[in-house]
C-alpha cells in the first residue's frame, strides 16, 4: 500500500485534531470541551451530512444503482452482528456477545463523515443516497440484539417488573436522535433540493470541516480516556477489534465488486461495515441487556476501532478498492 | 412542618425514563431531576462528558410519605439491583 495514500488520510486538519485531542490526554493536559458542545457539534454534523445526502439524492434519484447500495447495506448491517456473535461467544458470556456483537453490527456516523471528506480530498464521486444506507445501517444491528437475547440469553427468570419493554426498546433502535435527525434531514434535503442546499451552505456546508475538527477534536479527548479501560478486556477482544473491522470491510468489498456499485459507493460501504456505533447501540444495549458490561463493548468501539478506521482503515479499505476497481 | 422521606437515587441516564415510570406506578409525580452527573462508584468512573449517554448518571430526588414509601420500598431495591446505582433514603421535615 502506498504511504501516500495514509498520509493524505491523516495529513487532513480533522484527523490531526483528533490525535490532538487524543495526545492532550496522555500528556495530561486540561485540555477539555466544555459540554455540552460536543452534543451540538455532533448533531450539526448529523445536520449537514443528512440535508447534503438529500440534495444530491434529489440530483441523482432512485434507479438501480440506489436499490443495489440500499440492499447490500441492510445486508452488511444483518449480516455483521450474527457471524460477529458466534465467533465472540466463543470467549465471551452471552449478555457481552450480544452487547459486542451489535456494536459491530452497527456503524459509526463520524466514521462516514470522516470518509466522505477523505472521497472528496481524493476527487472521488459518491452517491447521495449512500447518506441513506448509512442510516438504515444503524438499526437491524439493535434489532438482532434483541431477538439473540431473547432466543439465548439464559436469564429467564423475568420478573413481572423486569420484562422486556419491546415498545421502549424498539422506539431506542428507530427513532433514537442519530437516526431521527438523519432521516429528517435527508428527507428535507430531498424536498428542497438544490434551493434549500445553496441557502443552507454558507452554514451547513462551508463551515464543515471546522466542525468536525472540533468534534474530532472532543473525540480523541475521549478515546484516550477509554483507552485505560482497555486493559481489562484481554487480548481477544483487542484483536477483534483491530481485525474485525477489516474483515467486515472486506466482506462489504467483495459485495459491491460482485454487484458493481461504484468506486466512492463501494468504499463508503465498506467504511460503514467496518464501523461500529459508539452512540446509538451501547444506548440500546444498556437498555436491553444491561447484564453486559458497558466497560467492554463502548471503550472497544470508541477507543480501538474508531482510532483505526480513520487513521488507517479509511487508506486501507480505499487501497482495496482503488486495486479492484482500477 | 410534615414528617416525610426524602429519596435520593443516582441512577444511569439510559434508565432515568424507566425510574420514572416505576415512580409513576407509586403515584410519585412530583421529583427533581439533574442530569449528566459526573461520579466514581461500583461501576467506576462516570465522567458525564461523553457523546453517548452511557457514561453519564442522573440524580433523582423525591419527598413522599412513609407509608407509600414502605409501599414502594421493593420495587427500587430490584431496579437498583438490576441495573446498578444507589438509593438513599433520610427522614425529613417539610416546611408547608
Amino acid at each position: 500500500m502506498n504511504i501516500d495514500i495514509i498520509l493524505q488520510n491523516i495529513l487532513n486538519p480533522p484527523i490531526l485534531f483528533f490525535f490532538l485531542g487524543m495526545l492532550a490526554v496522555f500528556l495530561k493536559s486540561d485540555l477539555s470541551i466544555p459540554q455540552p458542545l460536543p452534543k451540538l457539534f455532533s448533531l450539526y454534523l448529523l445536520i449537514a451530512i443528512g440535508l447534503h445526502g438529500g440534495y444530491e439524492l434529489s440530483k441523482s434519484g432512485l434507479d438501480i444503482n440506489v436499490l443495489k447500495a440500499l440492499s447490500l447495506a441492510i445486508f452488511m448491517a444483518t449480516l455483521v452482528p450474527i457471524y460477529s456473535y458466534f465467533i465472540l461467544k466463543r470467549k465471551l458470556d452471552t449478555y457481552n456477545a450480544i452487547a459486542v456483537a451489535a456494536t459491530y453490527g452497527s456503524i459509526s456516523a463520524v466514521t462516514f463523515i470522516t470518509g466522505i471528506t477523505y472521497l472528496q480530498t481524493m476527487g472521488v464521486e459518491y452517491g447521495g443516497y449512500m447518506v441513506a444506507a448509512m442510516t438504515l445501517m444503524e438499526s437491524p444491528a439493535i434489532v438482532i440484539g434483541l431477538v439473540f437475547a431473547a432466543v439465548f440469553a439464559k436469564d429467564k427468570n423475568d420478573s413481572k417488573d423486569s420484562k422486556t419493554d419491546w415498545n421502549e426498546i424498539l422506539r431506542e433502535a428507530f427513532l433514537n436522535p442519530s437516526v431521527y435527525l438523519l432521516i429528517g434531514a435527508l428527507i428535507i434535503g430531498i424536498l428542497t433540493g438544490e434551493k434549500g442546499w445553496t441557502s443552507m451552505e454558507p452554514l451547513f456546508g462551508t463551515l464543515f470541516k471546522g466542525f468536525l475538527a472540533f468534534f474530532l477534536l472532543d473525540m480523541g479527548l475521549v478515546a484516550a480516556r477509554k483507552i485505560y479501560e482497555l486493559r481489562k478486556v484481554g487480548f481477544f477482544l483487542i484483536a477483534f477489534a483491530l481485525i474485525m473491522p477489516v474483515i467486515n470491510a472486506s466482506v462489504a468489498v467483495a459485495l459491491a465488486y460482485f454487484f458493481e456499485l461504484s468506486k466512492g459507493d463501494a468504499f463508503l460501504l465498506a467504511l460503514l461495515s467496518g464501523s461500529a456505533s459508539y452512540i446509538a447501540v451501547p444506548a440500546a444495549m444498556r437498555l436491553s441487556v444491561p447484564q453486559a458490561n458497558p466497560g467492554i463493548y463502548l471503550p472497544l468501539s470508541l477507543a480501538i476501532t474508531f482510532p483505526f478506521n480513520i487513521s488507517l482503515g479509511i487508506p486501507l479499505y480505499y487501497f482495496f478498492i482503488n486495486t479492484l476497481w482500477g | 412542618m410534615i414528617n416525610m422521606k426524602k429519596v435520593e437515587i443516582i441512577i444511569e441516564s439510559v434508565y432515568i425514563n424507566r425510574l420514572l415510570k416505576l415512580l409513576k406506578g407509586h403515584e410519585i409525580t412530583g421529583y427533581t431531576i439533574i442530569k449528566d452527573i459526573a461520579g466514581c462508584g461500583g461501576h467506576g468512573l462516570k465522567t458525564a462528558d461523553d457523546v453517548t449517554d452511557v457514561f453519564s448518571n442522573n440524580y433523582l430526588f423525591t419527598v413522599c410519605e412513609e407509608e407509600k414509601f414502605l409501599y414502594m420500598q421493593e420495587d427500587i431495591r430490584s431496579f437498583i439491583k438490576k441495573y446498578g446505582g444507589k438509593c438513599i433514603i433520610s427522614d425529613v421535615m417539610l416546611l408547608k
